[in-house]
């Protein structure tokens, strides 16, 4: 089900995100190369950038995702940027960090 | 570097750097290089952290002729200015220099090209302190006073060495 993201998850990831130390932050390789496809000229900083500004939003929807190995909570969701509408899957994991596993055009329309 | 879960394997990926034309909307070329990543074994899937991504944006860095993090460091070094000191130099925020020497952030092209025109002299601290603004808030909020002070400060070869350029 589609709904506002909680508060709770999305502070904590802007947190991590925040620190840019990129120390507790993993991306995806599909995540990065279809981020690359989609702006090539941007650093991985700012695509982390992308996604604070997307979570800091308390109006972002999203749908909670229980398919992922990896232990935490996994949210996907769709932002806009540059005006054009990205797919997000995050994970928060137990210990605080996040994995990025996807930024990359929404492939089942603009809605999840 | 993060923590992968503890079946993750250490591997080595080759990625493609893309390096953007100019106008930021094409593609001027594509680099191929080996970064360090971990593997899931049980998805296959591959992951990049910290070091690797660091890599990629150092490369693509280089290849779109921006000013790299150790040239920062060594031009803050060669000015004895403190990184709060050069942002106030520059007229940028109080952070900027910091997030540019640790690769959190990038400088614009623009920016660049100043740093570069720092970076071989083309420029000087004393010019920079001219283009200041007048303008008390500034002066008190950036530090810039204490720039000059410093740069006063410094060794006689040190400050011979900056008004020269």
């Amino acid at each position: 089900m589609v709904a506002p993201i909680p508060a709770d998850w999305r502070h904590a990831v802007c947190r991590t995100l925040s620190s840019h130390s990129l120390t507790s932050i993993l991306i995806r390789q599909r995540a990065r190369r279809d981020w690359q496809s989609l702006f090539p000229g941007t650093f991985h900083h700012e695509m982390v950038d992308v996604f604070i500004k997307a979570l800091r939003n308390p109006q972002q929807t999203g749908r909670l995702v229980v398919t992922m190995d990896e232990p935490g909570i996994v949210y996907e969701f769709i932002f806009e940027h540059k005006s054009r509408a990205v797919y997000g899957k995050v994970n928060l994991q137990p210990n605080g960090d996040v994995i990025i596993y996807s930024a990359h055009r929404p492939l089942k329309g603009e809605s999840l | 570097m993060s923590n992968p879960p503890n079946n993750w394997e250490a591997i080595e990926t080759e990625e493609e750097v893309i390096i953007p034309t100019y106008d930021g909307k094409g593609i001027s070329d594509v680099i191929k290089v080996n970064v360090p990543a971990f593997r899931d074994p049980k998805t296959g899937e591959i992951y990049l952290a910290e070091k690797a991504l660091q890599i990629l944006d150092d490369i693509k860095a280089r290849h779109m002729g921006l000013i790299s993090r150790e040239e920062l460091k060594l031009l803050r070094a060669h000015l004895r200015c403190t990184q709060k000191e050069l942002c106030a130099l520059l007229q940028i925020g109080e952070k900027t220099w910091t997030r540019w020497e640790t690769g959190r952030e990038r400088p614009s092209r623009s920016m660049n090209l100043l740093l570069r025109a720092l970076n071989e002299g083309r420029i000087s601290v004393p010019w920079l302190l001219a283009q200041r603004p007048k303008t008390k808030p500034f002066e008190q909020k950036s530090g810039i006073g204490r720039t000059w002070h410093v740069r006063q400060k410094m060794k006689p070869e040190g400050a011979a060495r900056v008004l020269a350029r």
